[in-house]
């Protein structure tokens, strides 16, 4: 009931007070569209840059790391301090010992999706007398596809072909234009300890990035074990991919411990995209916080407004035995039915603007531009919208309930 | 007749600081029975609006103290006072002072509404009965603001007559209306108080409607100079 009468009151200030209430609310709404619009870009964009970052790079990736040569003897007594001056890598191999074992310790997490044990070869690409110098990656193409959806990127050629051909090798469009090669047409390789094989290219891709693009290639495991004369048990990293790539970093120590072997996530590889998607996050936050704090102001400049011309009606309400807290609720429900309409509106102001930009064609791999409807960025700015308004209708409701109705009525 | 006392205060005094420090109302003491129709009047300046707004709860910023009904008003919350107000006291302004957005109807029900003691339907029922009471049912569901300065100012009266208040508190009630309407609320008054035991306070300019009262109390310069019972 006590609420009822406050809530009444309310209802018919707004009626009466139509435009200025929708002036309000259209502050909001312009507010929280654009803040909904603005996140949705960085949450769309970020997970694009993502997506094409996962083409090639896997969530952890684990790898013998160098070792720097260490003294024999530790410590022989408290007089003496053992230390190698200069000292090198000391690294005899770069396999990882028993890869079988350690891909079935991997598998039982259950978080892990994807696991690509492959032989990472430095070598050149000739042809003719031109050559390139690049990356061959001998994996089994099964696996490496259903981590990095190497089938996408395909340009020519059939990555099936890969199993049936044991010299194949799929290059990158970017060696392909510069060596002038073609699908079906065979290619030199020469490893870094001056193997030389001649190899079939049954496939050519574009990742879009035009490093990877002009260094990178596929082959089969096997073949990348005989470019460095290895025997079949020899892998130099093991790929994993897990669910949220986000929690990479958690996982990290725990793969570590449970290999042996040093474990690195994609975020601390990749440092400069991870820079990039904090800044852009940065950015576009602050600009949209600027448009909030700007709607934020239009509700309390209103607001204010209405309260300075009831102060008759408030002196009233108070004479007649409403408390301080009922004009409060009185001028807090007003300001929350703004809010609320305001912030509904925005949310449509805001997926009208999402479908428009999502239709503008941009061309690259992925043709139109990355933003998409993020439920959560939704959920965030209705709660965010109702929060500005609640603080900003509180201040001058607070300042109306402290209307003294003496000093009205004297005037 | 020998009623209870409803409302007494003690000693009140009052200041205004601005611009120079003034005393405004000096050692009133003064007790008001159940069911007396009590007038103040004095010359513009005099404090009986000052006054009436002490003994209304609204202004606590005095010396002395008051009590309503037994219970000491001076130094409570204003919370608690508000519910006073709406519980015990029915309060007419100098210039109507109606809401403007609603309905006269809305306006007399809003502090019942607020009390909350009777149901809505139960509400609207004794607001009509109310207006009726005033000779102004028929405006009943035009807009305040659509009224003439004498329809709301009866429109002021219902709405303190809502709640049945033990007091009724007004402040030049009569200003806006002619001597028909003026007729109307003094015997409007005398039957609340005669009635049902309610108490009416009243800040008046008009002779006539003073000498129309059980008692009237002038004021000149902060100080009561006069009581005049009217009892025949």
């Amino acid at each position: 009931m006590k609420l009822k009468v406050n809530t009444d009151i309310a209802l018919t200030h707004l009626f009466t007070g139509k435009k200025q209430a929708m002036v309000a609310a259209l502050g909001v709404t312009v507010g929280i569209g654009i803040f909904i619009f603005m996140i949705s870009l960085v949450v769309g964009f970020n997970r694009y840059s993502d997506e094409s970052l996962f083409k090639a790079v896997p969530h952890i990736r684990i790898y013998q790391d160098d070792i720097l040569s260490r003294p024999l003897i530790p410590h022989i007594d408290s007089g003496y301090l053992t230390a190698i001056i200069n000292p090198k890598i000391a690294n005899l191999t770069n396999t990882l010992i028993n890869p079988e074992k350690i891909i079935i310790d991997l598998k039982k997490h259950q978080d892990v999706v994807n696991i690509a044990p492959q032989v990472s070869v430095n070598l050149f690409y000739n042809n003719g007398t031109s050559q390139i110098n690049g990356v061959a990656s001998g994996v089994n193409i099964i696996e490496a596809n259903a981590m990095f959806n190497i089938e996408s990127t395909m340009l020519a050629g059939d990555i099936q072909n890969l199993l049936t051909t044991p010299n194949g090798i799929m290059i990158g469009v970017g060696i392909a234009d510069q060596l002038n090669i073609q699908v079906d047409d065979n290619i030199n390789v020469t490893s870094s300890i001056g193997v030389i094989k001649t190899m079939k290219v049954i496939g050519i891709f574009q990742t879009n990035n035009s490093i990877i693009d002009k260094t990178k290639s596929y082959m089969n495991l096997p073949t990348g074990q005989q470019l460095l004369l290895e025997s079949p048990s020899y892998v130099t990293d093991i790929f994993v991919n897990i669910k949220d790539p986000d929690k990479a970093p958690e996982y990290t120590t725990r793969f570590g411990k449970l290999t042996g072997y040093k474990a690195e996530d994609w975020q601390s590889a990749n440092n400069q995209t991870m820079a990039q998607n904090k800044t852009r996050k940065v950015m576009f936050g602050s600009i949209s916080i600027a448009i909030l704090l700007v709607a934020a102001f239009g509700i309390y400049n209103i607001m204010n407004m209405t309260i300075r011309g009831k102060l008759n009606d408030i002196a009233i309400l108070k004479a007649t035995g409403f408390k301080g807290k009922d004009v409060i609720s009185i001028f807090l429900i007003e300001t929350l039915i703004m809010g609320f309409m305001g912030t509904l509106m925005g949310l449509l102001l805001a997926s009208g603007l999402i479908k428009v930009v999502s239709s503008i064609y941009i061309g690259g791999d992925r043709d139109y531009f990355p933003i998409g409807f993020e439920l959560p960025v939704f959920i965030i700015g209705s709660i965010v919208g109702i929060l500005i308004t609640l603080v900003a209708g509180y201040l001058p409701a607070h300042s109306a309930a402290r209307v003294d109705p003496i000093e009205i009525f004297r005037k | 007749m020998e009623n209870e006392i409803i409302l007494s205060t003690n000693l009140i005094n009052k200041y205004f600081y601005e611009p120079v420090k003034f005393k405004a109302l000096d050692n009133i003491s003064f007790e008001v029975s159940e069911g007396e129709f009590v007038t103040l009047i004095g010359k513009s300046g005099c404090g009986k609006s000052t006054l009436l707004y002490i003994l209304s709860t609204m202004d606590t910023d005095y010396e002395g103290k008051l009590f309503i009904a037994g219970e000491q008003i001076t130094g409570q919350k204003s919370d608690s006072l508000a519910e006073i107000r709406s519980r015990s006291i029915g309060f007419v302004f100098q210039f109507h002072y109606l809401l403007p957005e609603f309905t006269c109807l809305k306006n007399v029900m809003i502090p019942a509404l607020k009390l909350g003691r009777h149901s809505h339907d139960e509400i609207e029922a004794q607001a009509y009965a109310k207006l009726e009471l005033l000779g102004i049912k028929d405006q009943a569901l035009k807009p305040a603001s659509k009224l003439s300065g004498g329809q709301q100012q009866r429109v002021a009266i219902a709405r303190a007559l809502i709640n049945d208040p033990k007091i009724i508190m007004c402040d030049e009630p009569t200003g806006n209306l002619d001597s028909k309407n003026t007729t109307i609320v003094l015997e409007t008054f005398h039957q609340l108080a005669t009635q049902f035991g309610q108490t009416i306070i009243t800040v008046t300019h008009d002779n006539d409607f003073a000498k129309a009262s059980d008692r009237i109390i002038e004021m000149a310069d902060g100080k009561v100079i006069n009581h005049t019972s009217n009892t025949q």
